[in-house]
């Protein structure tokens, strides 16, 4: 962002048509008030949280939301409620043990997902293809 | 009346921030109570924690 700014600033120092220069670069100005009054602010994602980490965690919160729903499954009537206080649960064990909340996680497998998605299909068949022999050796 | 609807889009994006920023305090404020309390007893889901969630 100060990068940008600084860009921003230099640009506008250097041209004599300051109305159209604005214009130009009004969605980056609004872009970064967007940011300086907190709206662009997101939950810092630890180091540690890699997409397959995320993946794992995933996984294990849903297999303890699984248990504790059938642990009390013939206790309480209303099971919509107890899928959500099941979740509750399994999220704030997980939060108490590793430190990251369920937002985390979701926040880097989407955008794992996004950075996929915005790969051309070559690159992800070839991915695919390391990651399928690289699976083989060390299985191997 | 540029200006002034510029000033106004301002206001609007404060308003916008200082609501997420009061969702985002109340969500963890939510979450701070619900971690404070005892959530199961073995394995049965305790009435303290059942009722916070109503």
């Amino acid at each position: 962002m100060d990068y940008k700014r600084a860009q921003n600033l230099q640009q506008l120092s250097q041209s004599s048509d300051l109305p159209t220069l604005i214009e130009n670069i009004r969605t980056e100005v609004d872009y970064d008030i967007h940011n300086l009054v907190g709206l662009g602010k997101r939950m810092p994602i630890p180091q540690e949280l890699t997409n397959e980490r995320a993946h794992h965690l995933k996984k294990a919160i849903y297999d303890r939301v699984v248990e504790i729903y059938g642990d009390n499954n013939e206790e309480r009537l209303d099971n919509e409620k107890l899928l959500k206080v099941a979740t509750c649960i399994a999220e704030d064990e997980f939060f108490a043990e590793t430190k990251i909340e369920s937002e985390q996680i979701e926040r880097v497998i989407f955008d794992a997902q996004e950075i996929t998605k915005s790969l051309p299909r070559s690159m992800i068949n070839s991915a695919s293809v390391i990651s399928v022999q690289s699976g083989a050796q060390s299985g191997a | 009346m540029g200006r002034l609807s510029k000033k106004n889009h301002l206001e609007l994006l404060l308003q916008k921030a200082n609501s997420i920023s009061g969702i985002r305090k109340m969500n963890m404020q939510f979450k701070e109570e619900r971690r404070a309390i005892k959530p199961l007893e073995g394995y049965l889901i305790t009435e303290t924690y059942w009722k916070l969630s109503e």
